[in-house]
């Protein structure tokens, strides 16, 4: 189960994408594997997480990969 | 992690068994027992521990030891205990303990109060061991109930694993060992984020930004239901497909039947035909009896005359058969029939002299005896053709009585074989396969046309966020919640593709392991060509003829495959839970036991990285055979024995 979790945060990572998704997308994972939410992250911390994380994102000025 | 004791008090026949399983060597376990030992209760028992369910078909009416229950009195409480110690790895411990009251009335044994669960982790030496105050939480952090199939089960009922299993249970098998299904979710709950931001974004717009919040809203929640719609209309559509696959196996197992059915009225037609053939050569027979009946009832007769003729001819009573004008012309010419002068010999003359007047002396009745004699000979000359003929119509008769009889036998068996069988239930099959496809074929076209829809109301969606767009652009508040929407959304795609693209990985290594074992399980060296998990999560087996053979496979490749699965699952998606299984090798043959045997030991062996991998087996004593021991040396297994004692009715473990 690990070694997935692993997988998954190490191509997270890498994703050639703007910086701040990739946060966004580590946060939420994170959040997602937390014991305490056992999987069931409310809907309103994704919109919270997206706001604070939109906040610093400037889609134009950042490469796509 | 690891299962290092099990402890159970009053729980079937297991009333006080501990099970010390915390020795290195415990990293492979071999119980063993005779049937009934209680070898699958066991299992039982650390299954209900965890998860306070034993399994389908067996309802836990009664978890107390008989012997307990016996001596129980009216108003007495008993408790069933199961406790599982597990290590955790780095010095951490946790036990699982679940217990059970209950109460014998008048009425009779009945559970009192309700289950209590108590999970206590030993985290160091300072704190010691803790109660946890959620231990379902606990539990299903640790041990969650989605992997249950896949680390406690029952080996015999394996079999059903992949003939039940279709593509979705397959693949959520996979995505959630393999942990993606967390991928999946984050990318729904992101585009539900985008969908609030940018009804808020409609909101911020100004007059008509409650129209475009609400007509956005409208078309989310149509996406929704519609979404919705296509999973039920796509589970339906599998379900149809799936009963019409069930059905063509029943109908390919009444092939026989069919056949059967077939081959009785073809020789119901050839019993009939050979009847009428038999009718006609009898009645040939019978014809040509009575027209040869004169010559054969004269048979003996004609024989009596011409020995008498004969005889008549020795004594010189009847004159040789000759023409009596011949005989005067040889003695006018004086040449004897012999070639010799008549007149120069007298004794010649002098005899044919005396026949010719025998001749006149026995007149006309010897002329018309000579007559007779030939045509009785002529006719007596027919009769051996007369015999023969009759012979062989007679033996053609025989062969058919034969043929009807052997046809008669068949016929016989045939019917005592479709006795309570008919072609009706073909019938009946054929037209539920029908049916079944008619139900497929309606469930893809609404399927084809809710996608459609979606389509449509994705295409609506899209239309009204650029209305939304356009519209917050005058309004900076508006438009701040629009990026926000943006952002939520791109990080979905994001998220969507991830997600696509660790799926086919997973997928593609599991495939790849999955065949790896399986191939290596199975006795058919080479047989069996290629197995894989195609996109669309269908299990698909190739032989080397290239013929499909999954869903074909005998009962102990069933099991082969399904275990291949499960270690494959465990490896490959790096779950290090024990696994205990009962009756690992029961419904499969010497050589498929020492080959699965061998792919355990090596599955669950560690690497360099990694720990063993707890396995647990509960064996009978011909699964744990010689040979199969032989091949788990290698894992130095720890081996208990699993007794029953037929007084107490309860087990020991040693």
């Amino acid at each position: 189960m690990e070694t997935n979790n692993v997988a998954i945060a190490k191509a997270i990572n890498e994703l050639g994408c703007e910086e701040e998704i990739k946060k966004c997308l580590s946060r939420l994972f994170i959040e997602e594997l937390a014991p305490s939410t056992s999987g069931d992250v409310p809907q309103n911390f994704y919109v919270r997480q997206v706001e604070a994380h939109a906040e610093n994102w400037a889609p134009s000025k950042e490469p796509e990969a | 992690m690891k299962i290092s004791r099990i402890k159970t008090t009053n729980f079937r026949q297991h009333r006080n068994v501990d099970i010390d399983l915390s020795s290195d060597q415990a990293d492979f376990v071999i119980l063993k027992g005779k049937n009934g030992a209680g070898k699958t209760n066991l299992l039982k028992a650390v299954t209900w521990a965890i998860y306070g369910e034993l399994d389908s078909g067996d309802t836990g009416q009664q978890l107390l030891t008989d012997s307990v229950v016996l001596s129980m009195k009216t108003g007495d409480y008993e408790d069933t205990e199961v406790l599982v110690e597990i290590d955790l790895g780095s010095g951490e411990s946790a036990y699982i303990k679940r217990k059970q009251a209950f109460k014998k009335s008048e009425k009779g044994l009945a559970p009192y109060g309700e289950t209590e669960l108590e999970v206590q982790v030993f985290r160091d030496v300072k704190t010691g061991f803790q109660v946890e105050p959620d231990p379902e939480g606990w539990i299903e952090r640790y041990l969650p109930h989605r992997f249950k199939p896949y680390f406690l089960f029952d080996g015999e009922k394996l079999e059903r694993f992949f003939q039940d299993s279709d593509a979705p249970k397959i693949k959520s098998a996979i995505q959630e060992v393999a942990r993606i299904d967390v991928l999946f979710r984050i990318q729904e709950k992101l585009s539900a984020a985008a969908n609030t931001l940018n009804v808020r974004a409609a909101k911020l717009t100004g007059t008509n930004g409650e129209k475009f919040a609400n007509e956005l809203d409208d078309v989310v929640d149509r996406i929704e239901k519609k979404s919705k719609e296509i999973d039920q209309l796509d589970k339906e559509f599998r379900d149809a497909e799936e009963a019409e696959s069930a059905l063509d196996k029943q109908l390919s197992g009444q092939k026989n039947l069919e056949a059967n059915i077939e081959r009785k009225r073809k020789i119901d037609g050839e019993l009939d035909k050979e009847n009428r053939h038999l009718k006609d050569a009898k009645d040939r027979f019978y014809l040509k009896i009575r027209s040869s009946a004169a010559t054969v009832l004269l048979a003996g007769a004609l024989r009596v005359l011409g020995e008498k003729v004969e005889e008549a001819r020795k004594n010189k009573v009847l004159p040789p058969p000759v023409d009596l004008e011949y005989l005067k012309q040889l003695l006018t010419t004086g040449t004897c029939i012999c070639g010799s002068d008549l007149k120069s010999s007298a004794e010649h003359s002098m005899h044919l002299e005396k026949v010719i007047s025998d001749y006149h002396e026995v007149g006309e009745i010897g002329n018309a005896l000579n007559e007779h004699a030939l045509t009785y000979a002529t006719e007596l000359s027919k009769l051996p053709g007369h015999v023969e003929v009759i012979a062989h119509m007679n033996s053609s008769i025989d062969d058919k009585e034969d043929e009807i009889a052997s046809l008669q036998a068949e016929q016989q068996a045939l019917a005592a074989e479709l006795e309570g069988q008919d072609n009706e239930t073909v019938r009946n099959l054929a037209k539920a396969r029908s049916q079944q496809r008619e139900i497929a074929i309606s469930k893809q076209r609404a399927l084809n046309v809710a996608r459609g829809e979606l389509k449509q109301l994705e295409s609506r969606k899209s239309d009204v966020e650029r209305e939304i767009q356009k519209a917050a652009s005058a309004n900076a508040e508006s438009a701040k919640a629009r990026q926000k929407a943006d952002f939520a959304s791109k990080a979905a795609a994001i998220a969507k593709g991830l997600y696509e693209s660790m799926n086919n990985q997973v997928r593609e290594a599991i495939s790849r392991s999955l065949e790896t074992r399986f191939k290596s399980m199975t006795w058919k060296e080479g047989y069996f060509e290629q197995v894989s998990i195609d996109p669309s999560f269908r299990v698909s087996i190739v032989t080397n003829q290239g013929v499909e053979a999954y869903g074909r496979l005998a009962a102990g490749e069933s099991v082969c495959l399904a275990f291949a699965f499960s270690l494959t699952l465990s490896k490959e998606a790096g779950l290090n839970f024990p696994m205990v299984v009962d009756t690992p090798m029961g419904r499969l043959g010497p050589d498929v036991q020492v080959n699965l045997a061998r792919v355990i030991a090596d599955a669950t062996r560690g690497d360099g990285k990694n720990p063993n991998h707890q396995m647990i087996l509960l064996m009978t004593e011909t699964e744990y055979n010689k040979q199969v021991a032989e091949e788990l040396s290698s894992r130095r297994p720890k081996v208990l024995q699993i007794n029953f004692d037929t007084k107490t009715s309860e087990t020991t473990v040693n």
